[in-house]
């Protein structure tokens, strides 16, 4: 297992704000010197928007130079903190940012041949990465990996940051970049169309292949289902982070206080350690940690979508269900032991609780 | 079911699941167990209550199981946002507003719908209520007679509820609603996308107005159908 960083709630300032295009803003937050923000490429961290909840943001850059995060926000059509970000932020603001969060990355070990996709402000956490790789690559010279970069956006004004692959192409010999616009560009001979049909168009045979990639639901999906069924791609090889929008999302941050509570969960690919905190609800702990959980109500007990098994010892330390969590056990089919993970609040009590998921909860998390 | 010759976005897939007249199903439910909900709400009732009778009412009918949580809400609370928590045991007044939100799954097909409703006399409170209905079919109609995109639709609602005097809650807008659940195709908003929504069972419309400055506001959501689904709607 690699290493995690312990997740910090830290007040930073907004060192820079750019608008690198129409619904792209680019912003550094500084942390104070002498401060110190541990994260691995590819995670992400939450801003604490002005009514409470956290926003959730990948950070850009693979080290914080100048004791800087870059992030890339893209503009909610109808976000209330996404606006103000956008229309009344002030370099000197001073934000709550919490993290780091998030399981995913590129590992060292991943494949010499990878393919990217990124689509919209996906490409923040895969730059992330990216700029990793070319460390990597300085450290190691003639490594020689090779790098398919599918980039997705609306319009060619929407790859907002082509500047940086520039740069690492420079540092990454194998990098291939391919732009794929939603809208054709009369000076522009890039493709157009969904960013996966250019994979598909691309590639005979995908099953020898990992895909790493960050963007809307919609955009993974698509790219998971049809690669599969037209390419024979294996979709246990796909890594996600998947830019969730509503409240499952909104509601992920961990509570600022409360003790590491850790857990152990088993799943199809073998047992895992996952680190909850006193006080949160545990399915937001196994979303954090992207277990593949659908919870589609947002952990309002709701939808039983969330439901997990739990091990025989470990049962009678739960409070039993309320009504509402009962009925939906039983309407879903529930074994005995089977819990809803938005219901169970974790506790002291709980350190080293063990469950495992049920498969027919499963979600789109890698 | 309307057909439609443009080419369907990837965000309206379904899944083998589908099925128009389960679809149907679940929306004559749905909107059934409103009207339930709201003939047992009652003032001197708190919302909390509200909520559990409103759990109750959709598992008598066999929809224990819900793709979001179940809404009603009383009085300041109509103003909150979907997801938001509504401040706690608010009762409902004698000239009052309440509204409904449930999006119930009917064995494997989804509903979604809501309605707000008045206890007293208020005409500023009846207006609102009134207005919800009456820009959603506003809205509706406008999909069905110019083929908006989805953004373009919730741009226009925006200065329709202006005209009418009241603000358009723009944190929500309309989704798409398949077989349970709808996020295998697309978890996102009406108003970010820039297709017009097909026809059929794909799509739910949502309004939530409020007043400029009072502390009340109204919502309705249905699904995105033309006129022939709406038999009582007249233009």
């Amino acid at each position: 297992m690699d290493k995690s960083f312990p997740t910090k709630r830290l007040q930073m300032t907004l060192a820079e704000l750019r608008r690198a295009s129409e619904r792209t803003l680019i912003v550094r937050l500084k942390f104070a010197d002498g401060e110190t923000f541990m994260y691995r490429p590819g995670q992400f961290v939450g801003l604490e928007a002005p009514d409470g909840r956290p926003r959730y943001f990948s950070v850009a850059n693979a080290i914080p130079v100048g004791n800087e995060l870059e992030l890339h926000v893209n503009r909610a059509p109808a976000g209330a903190f996404t606006g103000a970000l956008f229309a009344e932020a002030q370099v000197g603001d001073q934000l709550w940012v919490e993290g780091p969060f998030g399981e995913f990355r590129i590992p060292p070990e991943a494949p010499n041949e990878i393919i990217l996709v990124a689509g919209g402000t996906g490409f923040a956490p895969l730059r992330a990465c990216l700029e990793q790789l070319a460390a990597d690559e300085k450290a190691r010279p003639g490594a020689g990996r090779r790098i398919h970069l599918y980039w997705g956006a609306r319009s060619l004004a929407d790859l907002y940051d082509i500047a940086s692959i520039l740069a690492l192409s420079k540092q990454l010999p194998g990098l291939r970049f391919v732009p794929v616009l939603g809208q054709g560009h009369p000076n522009i001979s890039a493709r157009t169309g969904l960013v996966h049909r250019a994979i598909i168009e691309d590639f005979a045979d995908l099953s020898n292949h990992d895909i790493f990639a960050c963007g809307p639901p919609a955009v993974i999906e698509a790219l998971a289902n049809d690669c599969a069924s037209e390419r024979g791609f294996n979709a246990s090889r796909l890594t996600a982070d998947i830019f969730v929008t509503g409240p499952v999302c909104e509601a992920i941050t961990p509570p600022t206080e409360g003790a590491a509570i850790e857990l152990h969960l088993k799943e199809t690919g073998g047992p895992r350690e996952i680190r909850g905190v006193e006080g949160e609800a545990l399915v937001f702990a196994l979303k954090r940690a992207n277990v593949a959980l659908l919870a589609v109500c947002g952990g309002k007990g709701a939808c039983g979508t969330c439901r997990i098994h739990i091990a025989p010892a470990w049962r009678s330390l739960l409070p039993k269900p309320a009504k509402r969590e009962a009925r939906l056990l039983q309407h879903t089919g529930a074994d005995e032991g089977d819990r809803l993970a938005c219901q169970i609040r974790l506790s002291a009590g709980l350190g080293g609780l063990e469950l495992q998921t049920c498969a027919e909860n499963k979600g789109d998390a890698q | 079911m309307t057909t439609t010759t443009q080419e369907k976005s990837p965000l309206e897939k379904v899944g083998e699941a589908y099925s128009t007249d389960k679809m149907f199903k679940a929306r004559h439910l749905t909107r059934e167990a409103i009207n339930e909900i709201s003939a047992r709400v009652k003032p001197g009732m708190v919302e909390e209550d509200a909520v559990e009778m409103a759990q109750d009412v959709l598992a008598e009918r066999g929809m224990v199981q819900g793709w979001h949580d179940v809404y009603v809400r009383f009085g300041a609370n109509t103003i909150k946002t979907f997801g938001q928590a509504s401040d706690p045991g608010v009762v409902l007044g004698e000239d009052d507003i309440f509204l409904i939100d449930i999006g119930p799954v009917f064995e494997k097909w989804e509903g979604d719908g809501g309605d707000t409703f008045v206890t007293g006399a208020s005409p500023e409170k009846a207006r609102c209520a009134t207005d919800a209905r009456k820009l959603f079919h506003i809205v509706r109609k406008k999909w069905e007679s110019e083929k908006m995109t989805g953004r373009a639709l919730y741009e226009f609602a925006a200065a329709q509820a202006r005209a009418m005097g009241w603000e358009l809650n723009l944190d929500l807008s309309g989704h798409r609603i398949s077989e349970f659940p709808h996020e295998a195709h697309y978890a996102g908003p009406m108003a970010e996308v820039d297709f017009t929504p097909s026809a059929g069972p794909l799509w739910v419309l949502e309004i939530h107005i409020r007043h400029p400055t009072q502390r009340f506001g109204a919502f309705f959501e249905d699904m995105l159908l033309d006129d022939s689904y709406f038999p009582g709607f007249t233009a």
